[in-house]
């Protein structure tokens, strides 16, 4: 083992950026730097040095302002595995080489695959881990929030699923919270799946709800890879502290597709689906939305309504209505009081009628 | 009620607001339920065409038949309810009906079982979206265009407010309850001159009656599926007729299923 450890000084730090993944670390506490033969965990931060500028060229910073990059850069960034059907997959490497800056928001893995269309991933050199003074690495996990085991309160929850990455799940998310936001409804609202990115989240925070969190939040860089328990964690955490928040509904933005492992692991988790009330789907087309609202159906979730990129075609937005024989709703309609006062009282509905025969049971 | 002569059709005149007028009759049997058969007119206005022609199934049901009259000088608009939220109302004008009639018969009139021919199928399925707990079940035939429960579009194509129509609350769990036969005649497929042209109602409800019932039959039941609330609407062509009223009654089982659908859960 040729471990080591060096100070890093607070101001070197000061001159790195530090990337939307870190958010919950304090910057200002004292660091080590830990090189030598070893192999990271997720959620490991690092400092690393810009080698070559590929994909990325800018990092999202706490601040989420989209920082640009440039060769020589030092920059504080999460290991973590990474799922983007249309960017990368990457894994965390078992070694402190050469790797990939695979995520905008500050994720560092070894790269496996990309999309034909997408450029080179950056490469970084990672400098070492960050550990605390007693050398002890910085992982997402220390900031985390407190562990829950069951959620007690129980407003209204509203899941918004999808058939792939961008079919506009955010802009649903965003959208509905609006709506709701306008008629005064308190909203909380939060990311499960994915991989950390300040855009998801921040859309949240300015379409008005309050709290909003991601799964950064209770403790992990990105849920590609992870298990059942993991998933459950996020759930029973993030879940049990929108609850306890005051809020009338709580709004979940489910990343990626139906198809994708943790996604479908997640909607196979009892725990999450007793606890939810109606799912939204967003899709790219009519036989996205079938083959989901099919998928949804065949596990007995509640799914209630349809948006989506498809929604942007009147004639598409029909040929989904007849196929998958429920409601379509344009996705800037959701921010409007007159569409999401109704989305309000079917779960209304729902929730009321889920209680009795859970009483009745 | 005594007074009231059975087998025979009587015109009763009310004054209000404005002077509403409706016909009635009474069985020569009746049955122990109240049974009670509401037939809404189209746009020709033939209240009286209605009641004639639906005698022999109120006799079979021992049913009383009560058919409004709205008038086109009072009611031009009477299908969507009125010009406004405030502007003559065909719905209060229908419930100062009910309430006279009430007085006069000694009947309860909700829930209702209802009938209503084009405009009237209009009428009556957006005053079912009104006060749905008032009616039971429905028949629309041939309506010429609907109002969709889509929260989307302003009313009258949809349910959102607008100007004209502001603070409007739709209670669709309660909707979605409301047992409906849609009836449509298998060759009212022609833009004949009645049926409203315009871009807005071609472009999201269809070029004709047909497509427009089977569209909002579709409406309908995906928001039912939406609030997990089972729907019980159907949707059903009249072999040979167009859109003249006389050609749905030329059709003979035409009456029978209207009574058999309204009344079937009180046989």
């Amino acid at each position: 083992m040729d471990l080591k450890l060096d100070p890093l000084p607070n101001q070197r730090l000061a001159q790195a950026k530090w990337a939307y993944t870190t958010r919950r670390i304090d910057p200002d506490q004292t660091f080590q730097l830990l090189t030598g033969t070893v192999s990271p965990l997720a959620g490991d931060l690092l400092l690393a040095r810009v080698e070559e500028l590929g994909q990325h060229r800018r990092l999202e910073l706490v601040s989420s302002r989209r920082a640009t990059l440039f060769e020589g850069d030092e920059i504080v960034i999460a290991y973590g595995n990474r799922y983007a059907p249309d960017q990368f997959e990457g894994i965390v490497p078992d070694h402190l080489g050469p790797c990939r800056l695979v995520a905008a928001g500050g994720v560092a893995a070894r790269l496996l695959n990309r999309h034909d269309r997408i450029k080179s991933a950056t490469r970084i050199t990672p400098l070492g881990l960050l550990t605390d003074e007693e050398g002890h690495r910085i992982n997402l996990s220390r900031a985390r929030l407190p562990k829950a085991d069951r959620i007690v309160a129980s407003p209204l929850v509203l899941v918004v699923a999808g058939t792939s990455m961008n079919a506009g799940k955010t802009s649903a998310c965003a959208n509905l919270v609006r709506g709701f936001v306008r008629q005064n409804i308190k909203v909380a609202a939060a990311k499960f799946t994915g991989t950390g990115a300040g855009a998801d989240y921040r859309a949240l925070v300015d379409a008005g709800a309050c709290p909003v969190f991601d799964f950064i939040d209770a403790g992990y860089v990105s849920t590609y890879r992870v298990n059942r328990e993991t998933l459950l964690d996020i759930v029973m955490t993030l879940g049990h502290e929108m609850a306890e928040s005051g809020a009338d509904i709580i709004i979940v933005e489910v990343a990626d597709g139906l198809l994708q492992r943790e996604t479908a692991r997640l909607f196979a988790t009892l725990e999450f689906t007793d606890w939810i009330d109606g799912v939204i789907f967003a899709a790219n087309d009519a036989l996205g939305a079938q083959a989901g609202i099919s998928w949804l159906n065949a596990r007995q979730l509640p799914v209630f309504a349809i948006t989506g990129v498809l929604t942007s075609s009147p004639l598409a937005k029909r040929e989904a209505e007849e196929v998958c024989g429920l409601p379509v709703y344009h996705t800037n309609a959701l921010a409007r009081p007159s569409v999401s006062s109704y989305i309000y009282s079917c779960l209304q509905y729902r929730h009321q009628q889920r209680t009795a025969s859970e009483v009745v049971r | 009620m005594n007074d009231i002569e059975p087998g025979k059709i009587h015109q009763r005149c009310i004054n209000g607001m404005s002077q509403m007028h409706y016909f009635v009759y009474l069985p020569q049997h009746r049955t122990e339920e109240n049974k009670i058969f509401y037939s809404i007119h189209g746009i020709s206005r033939n209240a009286e065409e209605h009641v004639e022609g639906f005698i022999a199934q109120a006799e079979k049901h021992g049913a009383i038949i009560l058919a409004p009259l709205f008038l086109k000088e009072d009611y031009p608009r009477y299908q969507q309810l009125g010009s406004s939220a405030n502007q003559q109302r065909a719905d209060m004008a229908f419930d100062h009906v009910l309430q006279d009639a009430h007085e006069w018969l000694g009947i309860s009139p909700a829930p209702m079982h209802m009938f209503g021919f084009s405009g009237g199928g209009q009428f009556l399925h957006r005053y079912a979206m009104f006060y749905p707990k008032r009616v039971a079940r429905m028949v629309l035939a041939a309506p010429g265009w609907y109002t969709f429960p889509d929260p989307e579009r302003k009313y009258p194509y949809g349910i959102k407010s607008t100007r004209e129509w502001p603070n409007l609350k739709f209670v669709l769990e309660n909707f979605l309850k409301i047992s409906t036969l849609i009836m449509v005649g298998e060759q009212d497929d022609l833009r004949d001159k009645e049926l409203n042209k315009t871009k807005e109602i071609d472009s999201f409800q269809g070029f004709n009656r047909i497509e427009r019932a089977e569209r909002w039959t579709t409406a309908v039941r995906a928001v039912g599926r939406s609030y997990d609330i089972p729907t019980n609407i159907r949707l059903e062509q009249v072999p040979n007729a167009s859109h003249a009223y006389e050609s749905y009654t030329a059709h003979p089982p035409f009456a029978e299923q209207i009574f058999d659908f309204l009344f079937e859960e009180l046989q």
